[in-house]
């Protein structure tokens, strides 16, 4: 048999009371903040686990306010090139009406005045301002607007960069297309070569297609096709004699895989210069066509030099269009791309605040339970410490 | 009828002695530390006789104290440790919940830092958005002050704790050393019989000391005890007592105990275990200076990061980016005992090799070591110490000024002090250098579909990197910069010009030409700040094993787990000191009603021995009246 002290009641009785009390109070506070985990000591792996999970959640959170400007960015740059597309197609619609030899030269003038209308607003778009007043096609140079009108067309004063946002930690998705890429760098006939009539010919034979048919044989080279007495002579650079013929009218010229078909007669002397195309802007294309326009030529034979030049502005005015819509199906591509991770992202998010709450949330059904039993228990120790404390023999020693 | 009434006062007296000590155990039923007493009663032999022997009465053999004395030892040893464990829990828990609370942690100022830096990305030339990453740079540069601030508060609440603890250790051996000469005079004095409550006295006293310090203990024959600590060294010896005491460490940093014996002087901090004293110094060894270590770890790293890579961008007026954050710089402390007058200077260099250990340079006479000072484990040394070559190794640079003397020894601390120090430098928001110091840009008259993307800065020290270079293509697959050299090229491959770094992908034309350039003022190039957003997601720390936060999650959960453990140590010792504690109280204890038994028991002894004495009386008056009456 154990003798038990009085002391040891006591003992027993604070520290049993003393345990249950630190207990209620560590549910109480469970309980009040719905947080299962108080301090990391609580359980220090999920409070570790907690720390990874809020910053993913964080991280989460950025990619999703990205996502955000890039739809806004995308957007804004889907809606200027759309418009700018629709410019052009006007402007194709305008020159084609234009190359009618029945109109006059007040409705050439009044056609023109029309297309240079749509060529500023061109210039318009390619000047849009985002919310925040940087310029959506001068790449990432801030101050002025990037392109200024010139008289042959526009110029260019923003750089080549392009800056992107993360969607990932892998992924980054352009904002934007630097202006020199979507304005600037095109090119002028079809993209490979550009046919041009000497300014002296008298002949009234003008261009109605040309283009390289056989590019394994087309190096780049610059060649002169000459008439003489209805006899046609290929030169190159060099003086050399690549190519000869009879001129038929309508039958196409051939010579190192390039083809050309002329109508018209060509007057002896006549010449058609074939160089490689070159570098030439959205604006400086369309201002050419413009001026075509507008100054057709008196004489037939200044009418045959504007229909050849015609001919290459219109072939590269279609260039343009492709090469906005191709920019525009890029910049469609990337709104997809955005779109399609601003949903991954929310379901990662849900996903994260699903463990989250699987790893730091409180389950109430069980707090409440232990928090009654644990009040219980309280209880029974401190009645039956008073209970004890009245048993004494000395209350009987009269 | 003079037997009977000398038995009778026999018993008179061995009662009113027995009640006696039934009176001082119910007096001192609450007294911490006392034992039960009981008398030792013993028939008094007679003489013998012709009617056989008849005895003399009663008398109290001795007072005898009931105490168990392993019982004691183990609740000596139970103190020791409960108090350790209790100090150690204490503080860990006040660690833990400075680190891990979503106010005053650092996880959330860290997130608020990283998505400030993404917004940056997203809206770089924004003034209110760089406005907002100062302030919450400084709001995360402000939580590492105050979590510094915290634990040295919880270490200068240790550094007293230790003075105070070892002024009561001594005023504990001081006593003891009196009561053990008190004891042996009255053990000598009391004819054999035992100085009970001195004893009490003296076990209770040892109980005190044990909680302070671990203490080992011998008794000798006449009751006194001699107490050891540490190793074995001796604290109180019979009558004498040594002392303790408090210094700065030989590199004034922390403290240091030291046991004086006379004149003799021994390093005992190592060696003390058990007890609050115990406690505070183990809390310090592990949770503290570790946690301080860490942290500052963290600062060091995230600082560098941030600035190498703000450094590597152009900020708002067209100027190469300084630092983002004030470096914290690593202490170097020489030890006390050092010859020699070199100084060491040293700087982190590889932030991905730092530790969060603190480290022991010492020299030799001819060459230097470095060793980690919580290990001891050497770490790998390069270099020979001066700033041309300097001594290289966990990460560090060290250069050595001065001539060292064979032995000198340098306490270094790379990371213990860099969270109090981290502070944002940059004031200007129009400092931060968001956009990239280089632009490129595509030549007008280019045929080829070769397009170029955007610098990335490699090396921002170079001094022509905000020259304007030019990469012009002389064939399809060769390219000449700024009209030298000749390389080839291939799609997408990196070309480094002048410490920018560029890609050019797809078929350039003969003629092409891309330039590299200084940007100008007031970019809105992101690509900067990207870059720097990206350091919330790269593995800087430990080698490459660890984010900032996934770090700060390590720091966080690993002081948790160390105050978890304590809290159930402290549990287990709780419960075992209490269990000692009834069982001792279950032979030494007093229980009342026990008490009141044996006073009823002892007082009607008593009150039967007083009737023999009036019985006595009777027969004598009846035997003088019979001869008065013949």
């Amino acid at each position: 048999m154990m003798r038990v002290a009085n002391s040891t009641y006591y003992q027993q009785a604070v520290s049993s009371i003393d345990q249950n009390q630190t207990q209620l109070s560590k549910v109480q506070a469970q309980m009040s903040s719905g947080l299962r985990i108080q301090t990391a000591s609580d359980d220090p792996v999920a409070a570790g686990q907690v720390l990874g999970v809020n910053q993913s959640i964080a991280d989460v959170a950025n990619w999703q306010s990205n996502a955000a400007s890039l739809q806004s960015w995308l957007g804004q740059e889907d809606s200027s090139l759309t418009s700018v597309n629709t410019s052009l197609q006007q402007i194709q619609t305008l020159a084609l009406q234009a190359n009618n030899a029945t109109l006059n030269s007040g409705d050439r003038q009044a056609i023109a005045t029309e297309m240079q209308q749509q060529l500023n607003s061109i210039l318009q778009q390619a000047n849009t301002q985002d919310s925040s007043g940087n310029y959506i096609f001068g790449g990432t140079q801030s101050g002025g607007a990037p392109f200024s009108q010139t008289s042959s067309g526009a110029s260019y004063s923003g750089n080549s960069n392009v800056n992107m946002l993360s969607l990932g930690p892998t992924s980054e998705i352009a904002a934007g297309d630097p202006g020199d890429a979507v304005f600037m760098q095109l090119k002028s006939g079809d993209g490979n070569i550009n046919v041009g009539a000497a300014s002296g010919n008298t002949g009234t034979a003008s261009l109605t297609a040309a283009g390289v048919t056989d590019s394994s044989q087309y190096a780049g080279g610059s060649y002169t096709v000459k008439f003489t007495a209805g006899q046609y002579q290929v030169l190159d650079s060099g003086n050399n004699v690549v190519g000869s013929g009879t001129y038929t009218d309508g039958s196409a010229i051939q010579f190192k895989g390039v083809s050309l078909t002329l109508t018209g007669t060509p007057a002896d002397g006549d010449s058609f210069s074939v160089a490689p195309s070159t570098a030439q802007s959205l604006f400086s294309g369309v201002q050419n066509l413009i001026n075509l326009v507008a100054n057709p030529g008196s004489s037939g034979a200044q009418r045959a030099q504007n229909q050849t030049a015609m001919y290459g502005a219109l072939q590269s005015l279609s260039g343009a269009q492709s090469h906005i819509t191709n920019v525009l199906a890029g910049v469609g591509a990337r709104e997809q791309a955005v779109t399609t991770a601003t949903s991954q992202l929310q379901s990662r998010s849900t996903q994260l605040q699903t463990t989250l709450t699987g790893l730091q949330d409180l389950d109430y059904a069980a707090a409440t339970a232990q928090f009654s039993q644990t009040q219980l228990t309280l209880q029974a120790a401190e009645q039956s410490y008073v209970q004890i404390q009245g048993l004494s023999l000395f209350n009987y020693i009269k | 009828m003079s037997d009977m009434l000398s038995i009778g006062s026999s018993a008179l007296l061995a009662y009113r002695t027995a009640l006696n000590v039934v009176s001082q155990n119910i007096a001192n039923a609450n007294t911490p530390g006392y034992t039960r007493q009981a008398v030792d009663l013993q028939n008094v032999a007679g003489a013998p006789s012709p009617a056989g022997t008849i005895g003399n009465g009663v008398q109290v053999q001795t007072v005898q104290r009931l105490s168990d004395g392993f019982m004691q030892q183990q609740l000596v040893a139970d103190d020791s440790n409960y108090n350790r464990i209790n100090t150690f829990q204490t503080y860990a828990s006040q660690a833990d919940s400075a680190l891990s609370s979503t106010g005053s942690g650092l996880s959330t100022p860290l997130q608020g830092f990283f998505s400030a830096l993404n917004s940056l990305s997203s809206s770089s030339s924004s003034t209110a958005t760089r406005q907002a990453l100062l302030s919450s740079a400084q709001t995360l540069s402000s939580t590492f002050n105050s979590l510094q601030q915290q634990l040295t508060g919880l270490d200068s609440q240790v550094s007293g704790g230790i003075s105070t603890t070892v002024g009561q250790i001594n005023g504990y051996a001081t006593q003891l050393a009196q009561l053990n000469v008190s004891i042996s005079q009255a053990t000598a004095q009391g004819s054999g019989q035992p100085p009970n409550d001195l004893l009490d006295q003296r076990d209770q006293l040892l109980r005190n000391m044990s909680s302070d310090i671990g203490v080992t203990t011998t008794t000798n024959t006449d009751g006194s005890v001699n107490v050891f600590v540490a190793n074995g060294q001796a604290l109180v010896l019979d009558g004498n007592a040594n002392s303790l005491s408090v210094q700065p460490d030989t590199f004034g940093q922390n403290q240091d105990i030291v046991l004086n014996s006379g004149s003799s002087k021994s390093l005992i901090t190592s060696q003390v275990s058990g007890g609050t004293l115990g406690g505070m110094l183990d809390t310090r060894r592990e949770v503290i200076d570790p946690a301080m270590n860490q942290l500052g770890q963290l600062a060091v790293t995230l600082a560098s990061a941030v600035n190498t890579q703000n450094a590597k961008g152009m900020d708002q007026y067209g100027q190469l980016g300084g630092n983002f954050f004030a470096p914290p710089a690593v202490t170097v402390a020489a030890a006390g005992s050092n010859t020699g007058n070199a100084s060491i200077g040293a700087t982190v260099a590889d932030t991905s090799q730092l530790t969060a250990s603190d480290y022991l340079l010492k020299y030799n006479g001819s060459g230097w070591s470095l060793t980690d000072r919580a290990s001891g484990a050497s770490v790998a040394l390069s270099g020979s110490g001066t700033a041309a070559s300097p001594l290289s190794g966990a990460g560090l640079q060290i250069v050595v000024g001065g001539t060292p003397a064979a032995g000198d020894e340098f306490l270094v601390q790379p990371t213990h002090s860099a969270a109090a120090s981290l502070q944002v430098a940059i004031t200007d928001p129009a400092r931060i250098a968001a956009a990239s110091p280089v632009q490129v840009s595509t030549g007008s008259a280019n045929t080829g579909s070769a397009s170029i993307g955007s610098a990335l800065v490699v090396d921002a020290t170079n001094p022509n990197l905000l020259s304007t270079s030019t990469i012009q293509f002389t064939s399809p697959t060769a390219y000449t910069i700024n009209g030298g050299g000749s390389y080839s090229y291939s799609s997408g491959g990196n070309i480094t010009v002048n410490g920018a770094q560029v890609q050019i992908t797809g078929t350039p034309a003969t003629g092409d030409s891309f330039t590299l350039s200084a940007n100008g003022a007031s970019s809105s190039d992101n690509s900067n700040a990207q870059l720097m957003s990206n350091i919330a997601s790269q593995s800087l720390l430990n080698g490459g094993l660890d984010t900032i936060s996934s770090a700060n999650a390590a720091l966080v959960s690993g002081v948790g787990a160390q105050s978890q453990q304590a809290q159930s140590q402290l549990s287990a010792e709780t419960s075992i000191r209490t269990q000692d504690q009834a069982q001792r109280d279950s032979v030494s204890g007093v229980n009342l009603d026990e008490e009141a038994a044996s006073m009823m028991q002892v007082q009607q002894a008593y009150q039967a021995a007083a009737q023999i004495i009036a019985t006595s009386n009777t027969l004598f008056a009846s035997l003088i009246t019979a001869l008065q009456t013949a």
